[in-house]
C-alpha cells in the first residue's frame, strides 16, 4: 500500500502548538527546517553513542510531534529500533512491561505520573538503572533522582527541544535555530535559524539559569538548566 | 526533508482526485483473484514461519504438519492448526523469548516494536519491520482516502501514540497533520482548534464524544465540526443514541472501524455496511468457536486470522476472540474485499440465573433513558454464570434529578428487555470513564 501514497505535497511539516504564558501560539513547522531538526537530534544521538540495533522506548504522544518527531526520525535514520508507551499513569504497566521484557538502551519523554509508577516496581530497577540516557521531563528529575537514578533533561521549551548530553550541565539546544538569553523575566527564547514560524523572546523559564562554558561533550551552544544539576560528589 | 516516496498519485492529485479508490485494481479484484493472490502468499508463508519461527515449528510439528504437504488455501485451512494468545504466552513463559516464539528474524532487524491495548492484561508484543510507514497505520490509507481525504487536506493527530506514530503516515497521504491535543480532558481545546485550523479528520473517541456534548451550551458544535469530512471513531460502538447525534446533529460522517484479528484495522467505508477487511493483507476466516468448523454464509463465528504482510511475524491461522459475521459478497461501494460486523467476544456472553444476557440488549435498555443515554455501562462479575446481574452504569449528572428514582426506572427498563433484574452501582459517566485503562477501548464486561 505504501507504493501509493504521494508523500508529502504540503510545504508544511506541519502545525504545532506551544504556551506563552496561558496562551496557545500555532507554529508552522516547515520541511528543510525539519530536516535540520533531525540532523541536530542525530548528533545528540550520537554523543549518547546511541545507535544501530539499541533500543529506545518512547513516551511522547503523538501532539508532541514537532519536538518528539526529529529524534524519532533520527532514531530510524541510526537504524535504532523503537517502541511506544503513553505518558499517562495508567499506561505505567505498558512501560513496565517493555522494560522487564526488552533490554532498552534509552527512554525518551519519561513523564512525572510514569516515574513515580516505575519506581515503585522493584522488578523496574535494574532496567531503569541501565538507561542511558533515561530523559525525562523536568517535573520528573526529583523523583527519579530520589530514586538512585542518573536521568537527563528532556524539555519542551516553547517551539524548541532541549536535550541533555552525558555531562548532564543543562539541556542543550540546537544553537543554529534558537538563541536563548537572559532577560528581565528569566530565561527567553528566540528564532536564529530560518524557520517557517519565529518568536522573539519567549519566556521559556523563569527559574531556570544559562551555563555558557564550552561543554565538554562538544556539542556547541549554552545549556539551558531547567533542574539545578546534582552537587558533586564529595572528595574521597 | 520529503520523504521520497513513490509519486503515483500525482496525477490523481492533478486530476482533482475524484477517484474513490485509492488503489482501484486491488480493492475491486475478482473473488479468483483475491484467491489467488492469498495462496500464493501463504504458500510463501508457510515454510518460512516453518524454518524461522520456534513458536510456529513447535504447534505444527505437534500436529503433525508437513509444510511441504501444504499446496494450496484448502491443505492450509484443513492442516495448519489454531492458536490463541495463550498459546504465545505459555511458549513465552516457557523458553524466556519475550516475542514468544514469533520472530522471522533477529529483533535488531526490526524498525519498532509496538504492544496490544493491554485491556485485559499485561499488553503483548508486537514487532514490526517497516520502511516507510508504520504498519497499522498504513493499512487504513484506503479507508482514510474512502472517508474522502487529500492531499493538502489539515488533519488533527490521534491521541494515543502507543501504537505508533502517524506524522510520517499522514506526511504520505499528503496531508498536514494538526498537533493538537485529543486527549480526554481537552473537549475545549478541541473545539477551538476545529473552530481555527478547520480540518478535514479527526478520530473521535467516546470520551470526546461526551466532552463535546457537555460543551454544546457553550459552543456551536455543528459548526465547529463542519469542516470535516468524516472522523473516524474506534474501539467499541456508540450506541444510536450518541451516534445519532454525532450524525444527525452534528452533521458528521462517522467512519467505526475495528480489529481485524489483530493484524490491522477493518474499517467502514461510505456505505456504512460492514468493516472492510483488506484480504490482500489478511487471510480471514470465520470458525465455530466450539467445533473449530468454518461457519456457513452469514453465520457468527470467531475470526481467526492469518497475516499476509507481516514481515516480522506474522500472526497465522491466529484464534483472535473476536465474534465476527463475515460477508464476501461485493459492498454497495464496489469493493470486493470481505466486511464483518463484530457482535462481541468470545466469553463475553453471560448466564445469569439460567437466563442467556447479551450485552446489545442491556445496552439497549440503558440508552433508552435520558440520563443514561450515553450507553456507558459494564456487566460486572466473577464468571461467565453467575445468579445475578450486575450493572456499573454511567448517568451524565446535568440530565439527573434523583439518582435513586433514576435506578428505580433503569432497573426495570433492564428487567423488561432483557428478563433479568439487575443490581446497579450508578456512577458518574466520569467516574466511569476514568476506569477505562485503554486509549479506545471502553471493556463492557469486568472482573468483580
Amino acid at each position: 500500500m505504501a507504493a501509493a501514497l504521494t508523500g508529502p505535497v504540503s510545504p508544511l511539516f506541519g502545525i504545532g502548538l506551544y504556551l506563552d504564558g496561558d496562551r496557545q501560539v500555532p507554529f508552522d513547522i516547515g520541511w528543510a527546517e525539519f530536516a535540520r531538526d533531525v540532523r541536530w537530534a542525530s548528533e545528540v544521538l550520537a554523543v549518547w553513542d546511541i545507535g544501530r540495533a539499541d533500543h529506545v522506548l518512547i513516551s511522547t504522544p503523538n501532539f508532541e510531534g514537532p519536538w518528539a518527531s526529529p529524534v524519532v526520525r533520527a532514531l530510524r535514520d541510526r537504524q535504532v529500533v523503537h517502541s511506544n508507551a503513553e505518558p499517562y499513569s495508567w499506561d505505567v504497566r505498558r512501560s513496565a512491561t517493555f522494560l522487564r521484557l526488552l533490554p532498552f538502551r534509552a527512554f525518551l519523554g519519561m513523564s512525572v505520573e510514569t516515574a513515580l509508577g516505575l519506581v515503585k516496581q522493584e522488578d523496574c530497577a535494574g532496567p531503569l538503572a541501565a538507561l542511558a540516557p533515561l530523559w525525562a521531563r523536568p517535573e520528573a528529575i526529583g523523583p527519579l533522582r530520589d530514586a538512585g537514578l542518573d536521568p537527563a533533561v528532556f524539555a519542551m521549551l516553547g517551539p524548541a527541544l532541549g536535550l541533555e548530553c552525558p555531562q548532564r550541565s543543562g539541556a542543550h539546544v540546537d544553537p543554529a535555530e534558537w538563541r536563548l538569553a537572559e532577560g528581565p523575566a528569566g530565561i527567553t527564547l528566540s528564532t536564529a535559524g530560518d524557520r517557517a514560524h519565529v518568536v522573539r523572546d519567549l519566556v521559556v523559564s523563569r527559574t531556570a539559569r544559562l551555563d555558557h562554558t564550552p561543554c565538554p561533550c562538544g556539542l556547541p551552544g549554552p545549556r539551558i538548566r531547567v533542574v539545578d544539576p546534582l552537587p558533586p560528589l564529595p572528595a574521597g | 526533508m520529503a520523504d521520497t516516496q513513490p509519486t503515483v498519485l500525482e496525477p490523481v492529485v492533478a486530476a482533482g482526485d475524484g477517484r474513490r479508490y485509492l488503489e482501484p485494481e486491488l480493492e475491486t479484484m475478482s473473488r479468483a483473484e483475491l484467491e489467488a493472490f492469498q495462496q500464493r502468499r501463504v504458500l510463501e508463508l508457510v515454510p518460512e514461519a516453518y524454518a524461522h519461527s520456534g513458536f510456529y515449528r513447535e504447534l505444527w510439528s505437534a500436529a503433525g504438519v508437513d509444510p511441504g504437504r501444504i499446496r494450496s488455501l484448502a491443505d492450509f485451512r484443513r492442516q495448519v492448526p489454531t492458536f490463541t494468545k495463550k498459546d504465545v504466552q505459555a511458549y513465552r513463559e516457557r523458553t524466556g523469548d519475550p516475542f514468544g516464539g514469533m520472530l522471522f528474524g533477529p529483533p535488531s532487524e526490526l524498525t519498532s516494536i509496538m504492544s496490544t491495548s493491554g485491556t485485559t492484561g499485561d499488553p503483548e508484543l508486537i514487532p514490526e519491520i517497516w520502511d516507510a510507514y508504520p504498519p497499522l497505520q498504513l493499512c487504513s490509507a484506503r479507508d482514510l482516502w474512502e472517508v474522502g481525504l487529500r492531499p493538502g487536506d489539515k488533519v488533527l493527530v490521534s491521541a494515543g501514540s502507543f501504537r505508533g506514530f502517524y506524522d510520517t503516515f499522514y506526511h504520505g497521504m499528503g496531508l498536514v497533520p494538526i498537533f493538537v491535543d485529543t486527549w480526554i480532558g481537552k473537549g475545549e481545546e478541541i473545539v477551538q482548534a476545529l473552530m481555527r485550523f478547520r480540518p478535514a479528520y479527526l478520530q473521535l473517541m467516546m470520551p470526546t464524544v461526551l466532552e463535546l456534548e457537555r460543551l454544546e451550551h457553550t459552543y456551536d458544535i455543528r459548526n465547529a465540526l463542519s469542516s470535516l469530512k468524516g472522523a473516524s471513531f474506534a474501539g467499541q460502538p456508540l450506541g444510536r443514541a450518541l451516534a445519532a447525534k454525532v450524525r444527525d446533529e452534528w452533521g458528521v460522517e462517522m467512519f467505526t472501524y475495528s480489529s481485524a484479528g489483530d493484524t490491522g484495522t477493518c474499517w467502514e467505508c461510505r456505505e456504512h455496511d460492514g468493516y472492510h477487511l483488506w484480504e490482500d493483507l489478511v487471510l480471514a476466516e470465520s470458525l465455530d468457536p466450539a467445533s473449530g468448523e468454518a461457519t456457513g454464509a452469514g453465520a457468527v463465528g470467531e475470526l481467526v486470522a492469518t497475516d499476509l504482510d507481516n514481515r516480522a511475524a506474522p500472526l497465522i491461522r491466529y484464534r483472535s476472540g473476536d465474534l465476527v459475521r463475515l460477508d464476501r459478497q461485493p459492498c454497495g461501494c464496489g469493493r470486493t474485499h470481505a466486511r464483518q460486523w463484530v457482535v462481541g467476544r468470545c466469553g463475553e456472553e453471560t448466564t445469569v440465573g439460567g437466563v442467556p444476557v447479551v450485552l446489545s440488549e442491556v445496552w439497549a435498555a440503558v440508552e433508552s433513558l435520558p440520563e443514561t443515554k450515553d450507553g456507558m455501562f459494564q456487566i460486572i462479575r466473577e464468571s461467565a454464570v453467575v445468579d445475578r446481574l450486575r450493572l456499573r452504569v454511567g448517568y451524565e449528572p446535568a440530565r439527573t434529578a434523583d439518582v435513586t428514582e433514576l435506578g428505580d426506572r433503569l432497573r426495570h427498563a433492564v428487567l423488561d428487555r432483557v428478563g433479568v433484574e439487575p443490581d446497579l452501582v450508578l456512577v458518574t459517566v466520569d467516574d466511569l470513564l476514568s476506569r477505562s485503562s485503554s486509549v479506545a477501548k471502553f471493556p463492557r464486561v469486568v472482573k468483580a
